[in-house]
């Protein structure tokens, strides 16, 4: 493809094949390739272009029909109200989904882990020991701690009266000494003094 | 009616004006319709684009922004309309029956003649409908509605080098679909009656 030939395509690329200069027209005279090529183009245009003349009784009824059925009003505020619709729809199923979000009873989740992994471990949950799981009444319930707590004040409390009576002793020995008395009176024994 | 006229015309029809929208329309109607009916090959199916491609403007008529030309925006409703079209109902019916169009008989043809060119054109029409439908669409608003590759590039909204690849490739199939037909002395010499 000489220069000429490119030229000469250029010139087709434009879409004026018709309006040849002379100097294009030697060209295509000469050169097989682009006689070739001009004259599909001009085939082309001559047929695919062919009746497509619009009748005047046609326009006319064509006119009418397409004036007739223009919106009478301004189209923009009908895009307005248009869109406004569309928001307000929008926000209303935003706000269904949100109150369906709060309002919706939750299920209760599975705390402990072999209640979590228990689909998973399959047989081996029925080997593991048995866990006690949080239920909601038992949320209720005081800690474990505190009843530990309990049980260890109750089984402290015999030991620290003993160990109180041990520290008082001293106390009444000397109070008999300065009083004379056998006993102090919180040790008496009211048998012997009856 | 030029593009400044045009878009001037345009905001008064905006503006609600029964007069400018038909002015607009007479403007704009016969060039609007022969690109409808180059693509269509129906003048009821043009008629049908070109009523819906008017509807859809008048729609967005307010917020029409006056760049480019006017008759371009049209073409590029008209075109996206056509190609639904094509999309929709494939192979495109009416290319068949514009086979038998009497618009490209000319009236000195001979009875041979007139079999010949209605076998080419029907070769021709039968390579064009084979394209995809925005090819197709290119070649038609190339050859048959005399468009440049920049202003089928803006209607389209395709690059203008991918337009010459396509008319390119069109060219080649509309060459090897038709080559019997399309043989290079029969398309390059004149009509007859052409010789005078």
């Amino acid at each position: 493809m000489n220069p000429d030939c490119q030229q000469f395509l250029r010139w087709l690329d434009e879409g004026r094949p018709d309006a040849l200069t002379p100097p294009l027209e030697a060209h295509a005279a000469g050169c097989d390739t682009c006689r070739r090529r001009l004259a599909l183009d001009r085939a082309l245009r001559e047929r695919l272009g062919a009746g497509a003349d619009l009748e005047g009784a046609r326009r006319a009824a064509l006119v009418d029909r397409i004036v007739a059925a223009a919106p009478a009003a301004p189209a923009a505020r009908r895009h307005r109200v248009r869109h406004f619709r569309w928001a307000a729809a929008l926000a209303l199923a935003a706000a269904l989904v949100a109150a369906v979000m709060v309002f919706w009873p939750r299920p209760v989740e599975p705390t402990s882990p072999t209640e979590v992994f228990g689909d998973l471990l399959g047989p081996l949950a029925d080997m593991a020991p048995p866990v006690i799981a949080a239920t909601p009444e038992s949320q209720d319930a005081p800690l474990p701690i505190g009843n530990a707590l309990s049980a260890l004040w109750g089984d402290l409390q015999g030991p620290v009266a003993v160990g109180l009576n041990a520290l008082e002793a001293p106390r009444a020995a000397a109070a008999v000494e300065s009083t004379g008395r056998t006993t102090p009176k919180n040790l008496t024994n009211p048998a012997k003094e009856n | 009616m030029s593009d400044a006229v045009a878009w001037v015309v345009v905001k008064r029809a905006a503006a609600g004006d029964p007069a400018a929208r038909r002015d607009l329309v007479n403007a704009t109607l016969d060039n609007l319709w022969s690109l409808a009916m180059r693509l269509t090959r129906r003048p009821e199916d043009a008629d049908d684009v070109v009523q819906e491609t008017y509807a859809r403007m008048f729609a967005a008529l307010s917020g029409l922004e006056p760049s480019g030309r006017f008759e371009g925006y049209l073409a590029r409703i008209a075109t996206n309309l056509v190609l639904e079209r094509w999309r929709r109902h494939r192979p495109s019916a009416p290319i068949a029956e514009t086979i038998a169009s009497p618009d490209a008989v000319e009236p000195w043809q001979t009875v041979a003649d007139q079999e010949e060119d209605q076998r080419r054109l029907a070769a021709i029409w039968a390579a064009v409908g084979q394209l995809e439908p925005q090819p197709r669409a290119a070649v038609l608003l190339f050859y048959a509605h005399g468009e440049s590759c920049e202003g089928i590039g803006q209607i389209l909204d395709v690059p203008v080098g991918t337009i010459k690849t396509w008319l390119h490739r069109a060219r080649n199939q509309v060459r090897q679909t038709a080559e019997s037909l399309l043989s290079e002395p029969a398309i390059g010499r004149p009509r007859t009656g052409d010789a005078s």
